[in-house]
């Protein structure tokens, strides 16, 4: 409003200074005196705001031509309204302009009229017609007086009045008397106003005048006194100011000055009364026409000019108001494209000045409510999202420090989120599981197919919670997880699931060798304690009888006898094994090339002139990180179970194979070991490697159980497989990845 | 200088005042000192261009404005206006007569003259103008004076202004005639 107004009232000061300067123009080209001299003033005052306007328009012009280029709104409504006050202005202005110039030139034409020229220039020779009469009376006169003069011979000394004149002069007017020469009587008789008697060089002889205020007498100039000398008379007619009409009249007169110049008689009469009126009159009314006639022309432009810049005036000041008032009118239509492009680009704190209450006001009240009420709806919307980011974080957080498993699957079986330790128990290190199905995950990581399997039918039940537990075998070795779903609060025909799941490898098998190493224990100790007795109440008895006895019962005696001692230290033996398995000693693991070891076990039973045992070694195996004592006495335990699952009329063929496996994206070293025997039924399979469970009539059924437990210390998985033709195959698979092994152990430390 | 003038001088200075035919010049000027005031005695030519001389025969008042600055001169800067004076002289046609009057405005008085030559010639005459009394020149530094004659628009009629500013016949005037102060 303010910069409206700011700019409003220079142009306002500008059409005032204008108007009121053409009037002023107007009132000057009427002859007033007043304003006659700043007529160049106003003039120049009056082209500077034209051009001033000129400049404005221009400048406006230009801004408008740039925002119509820009396409900027409002640019086209307001080149239209310009258009459409500008011919509403200008066309009329022009008409008028057109018509006033054309009534201009007819009036000004219409004051001059040639019969009243000719009437005045008539009157005028009236006037010296009548004058002429009147001069020619005086002329007679004054020869009469010159003739009365040039008979009187007085030599007189002339009045040099150039030398009275000048500045400075220190002459003294002292005219003598001229004696017998009375020109005062001449002057009165003749009537004549004044008469003075001069030499041809203009010396005064003698004057007389009736204005006795004139000191100095004006002489006949220079060519009147050149007429006389040529001896020709002056007849002329002399206006003076502030007097009227007078005759002067020159004539010679006869004889010579004292100085011998020719002296020449002048007389000044007045035109009397009515006579000097009416000629005065006659000539000043005629001169006023002839002066109006002649500056006809000039009015006519000095009018047409001023009419013009009154045209000019009203034409810029009208496009410069159009200029103005299309900008304001369209200045809130402006501010309106301007607001919604601002809350297009997001900004809802766009608020737009009110500068008027008619429509287009309350369009723009309303734009400002609409954009109070968007930023008011944003904020509340910002404030939920933050609130939802908190409760996330807040969630993110909980999940985060969790130490089972979450996952979150949409209808579709799509993971959406997943928390550290779901990443950590699966064996996810750096894969993104969002958005992913749990099938395309596990085809990409092969150990985690039986968690996805597991999973599968529980997502397309519909019950609503779930269990289930699951083995995997990975990176880490065996896995046993316990798996917990239920189905997500959704308001949407197919909701999500979640998952939560433990890792519970090292519960399991902690309570499983709790419980065997508890019945090893007890077992161990109810049986070593009547075992001693036994034994020493056997060998006292053979002590005691085998001497007195005869031969024959002497013998079955000691038959008897040794059974029950070598069968007592076969139950010591198993005794022990049985607390060596509930009491094993503490690992020690190391960097190990387990190929030495087989080589190095294979000699020691191929020294004891035992079985045929072949080596089937794959060179460099990468190290194992394992205690060289324990894998020995798998490889014992497993070769003995070889060696006595061979049928005693056979020598026991054993091949012993290593190599390096990579599965299920781990990395093993694989250890084999076949026999050529009659193989484990296919039932036992399963638990064959639990303790007191053997196929043989005379194993313990702890030997294969002593090596799943080891190989279980080391993080590795073992079991047998009954070949195609004969025998069985016991495969163990111990992991490369160090971690993994020593993870697998302080999981069975934790569990003992 | 009234504004009128300095407009008049700014535009002269876009357009000067070159009428073919037609010119003010200053014959001859020099210095006078009588009853201790320093007068300029001068002699004029007056040629007036036809437009001119129309606008006379059709009852229009012509002036002639004669011109006088005292100035001193200075190094560095332009010279300094002392005193200036300017003596109007008007001439105009009697019609009933027949006779032109030159009226010397300042000094009130006016002669009749018969013919246009004969009032040239008076005009071109004029009685020697005082320009300063000698006990208020400036004792320091070298003063001059510089005389000029040119037409006076400012009399004329209202109508006949606008073309008399913008016409060239209209706008007469000599350069200016230098005189060096006596010693």
């Amino acid at each position: 409003m303010t910069r409206r107004i700011g700019t409003a009232a220079p142009i306002a000061a500008l059409c005032v200074v204008m108007l009121a300067s053409l009037m002023m123009l107007s009132e000057a080209v009427q002859d007033s005196a007043r304003f006659g001299r700043l007529y160049l003033v106003l003039l120049a005052i009056n082209a500077v705001g034209l051009l001033a306007f000129i400049v404005l328009i221009a400048v406006n012009g230009r801004r408008l031509f740039v925002q119509l280029r820009r396409r900027e709104p409002g640019s086209r409504l307001t080149l239209r309204l310009l258009g459409f006050f500008s011919a509403l202005a200008v066309i009329p202005l022009v008409v008028l302009y057109g018509f006033s110039l054309h009534y201009l030139r007819q009036g000004i034409d219409s004051w001059f009229d040639v019969r009243v020229q000719q009437a005045l220039r008539d009157s005028l020779e009236l006037s010296r017609a009548a004058l002429d009469i009147r001069m020619r009376e005086l002329n007679r006169l004054t020869h009469q007086v010159a003739d009365e003069i040039g008979e009187v011979s007085a030599p007189m000394e002339p009045l040099n009045l150039d030398l009275l004149r000048a500045p400075g002069s220190t002459v003294v007017a002292n005219v003598p008397s001229s004696g017998t020469l009375n020109i005062d009587a001449l002057r009165q008789r003749a009537g004549a106003h004044e008469m003075m008697l001069v030499t041809t060089r203009g010396g005064l002889i003698a004057s007389s005048s009736i204005d006795a205020t004139q000191v100095v007498p004006s002489p006949p100039s220079a060519p009147i006194l050149l007429q006389i000398q040529q001896g020709r008379s002056y007849i002329g007619l002399d206006p003076i100011r502030d007097r009227g009409l007078y005759v002067r009249i020159a004539v010679p007169v006869r004889g010579r000055s004292s100085d011998g110049e020719r002296r020449v008689l002048q007389a000044l009469y007045p035109v009397t009364g009515r006579m000097n009126e009416l000629a005065q009159n006659v000539e000043a009314a005629f001169v006023k026409y002839t002066e109006l006639a002649y500056l006809r022309e000039q009015l006519r432009i000095s009018f047409t000019m001023s009419l013009t810049l009154v045209l000019l005036f009203s034409v810029l000041s009208a496009v410069g108001a159009a200029f103005h008032f299309a900008r304001r009118l369209t200045a809130p239509i402006r501010d309106l494209a301007d607001g919604t492009d601002q809350v297009a680009r997001g900004n809802y704190e766009t608020t737009l000045p009110v500068t008027s209450h008619d429509e287009l006001g309350f369009l723009v009240q309303s734009f400002n409510e609409m954009t109070r009420r968007i930023a008011a709806a944003r904020d509340e919307a910002r404030r939920s999202r933050d609130e939802v980011d908190t409760q996330r974080s807040y969630l993110a957080t909980v999940l985060g420090r969790l130490s089972s498993g979450v996952l979150t699957l949409d209808a579709e079986g799509r993971v959406r989120t997943a928390n550290p330790s779901a990443l950590e128990i699966l064996r996810i290190d750096d894969r993104p599981l969002e958005g992913r199905l749990l099938a395309e995950v596990a085809a990409d990581l092969p150990a985690l197919a039986p968690f996805a399997e597991a999973i599968a039918p529980h997502l397309a039940g519909d019950a609503s919670e779930w269990q289930v537990e699951v083995q995997m075998f990975g990176v880490g070795g065996r896995q046993a997880l316990i798996c917990r779903g239920a189905v997500l609060p959704s308001s949407g025909p197919a909701p999500g699931h979640v998952i939560v799941f433990d890792d519970i490898t090292a519960l399991v098998r902690a309570q499983r060798n709790a419980a065997w190493s508890e019945a090893a224990r007890r077992l161990a100790h109810e049986i070593k304690n009547p075992l001693t007795p036994i034994q020493l109440s056997a060998e006292r008895l053979r002590r005691k009888y085998l001497g007195t006895m005869q031969a024959k019962d002497a013998d079955t005696l000691d038959r008897l006898t040794n059974t029950i001692v070598q069968q007592v230290e076969t139950m010591k033996g198993m005794v022990n094994a049985f607390s060596d398995y509930a009491r094993p000693p503490k690992m020690q693991a190391q960097p190990l090339q387990i190929n030495a070891l087989v080589e190095e076990v294979a000699e020691l039973f191929r020294s004891m002139n035992g079985p045929r045992i072949a080596l089937a070694l794959e060179p460099g195996l990468p190290e194992l990180h394992a205690d060289p004592g324990r894998l020995r006495q798998i490889l014992n335990n497993v070769i003995k179970n070889a060696i006595e699952g061979t049928p005693e009329d056979r020598t026991a063929e054993i091949t012993i194979g290593t190599r390096a496996v990579r599965d299920t994206g781990a990395f093993f070293v694989e250890l084999r070991v076949d026999d050529q025997g009659d193989g484990v039924p296919a039932q036992m399979l399963a638990t064959i490697f639990d303790p007191y469970v053997t196929s043989k009539p005379k194993g313990t059924g702890l030997g294969l159980a002593i090596v799943r437990k080891i190989v279980e210390e080391h993080g590795g998985i073992v079991w047998m497989e009954n070949k195609p033709n004969r025998g069985a195959c016991v495969i163990i698979r111990l992991p490369v990845n160090n971690r993994a092994a020593e993870g697998a152990r302080n999981l069975h430390k934790d569990a003992v | 200088m009234t504004l009128t003038a300095r407009l008049l001088f700014g535009w002269l200075l876009l357009f000067p005042a070159v009428s073919a035919g037609a010119g003010f010049e200053v014959v001859r000027a020099e210095v006078v000192l009588a009853n201790d005031v320093y007068a300029v005695d001068a002699q004029f030519n007056y040629e007036f261009s036809p437009e001119a001389l129309e606008a006379l025969s059709n009852g229009v008042y012509l002036t002639v404005a004669v011109e006088i600055e005292m100035r001193r001169g200075r190094r560095f800067m332009w010279d300094k206006l002392v005193e200036r004076s300017t003596r109007k002289f008007r001439l105009q046609r009697h019609e009933l007569s027949g006779q032109y009057i030159v009226t010397d405005t300042s000094a009130d008085t006016s002669r009749n003259h018969p013919s246009l030559e004969d009032a040239l010639e008076a005009l071109g005459h004029p009685p020697a103008m005082p320009v300063i009394r000698r006990d208020k020149l400036p004792a320091d530094g070298a003063t001059y004076l510089r005389v000029r004659t040119r037409l006076d628009s400012d009399p004329l009629p209202a109508p006949l202004k606008p073309i008399a500013f913008f016409k060239r016949g209209w706008r007469l005037s000599s350069r200016w005639y230098r005189i060096e102060m006596p010693p």
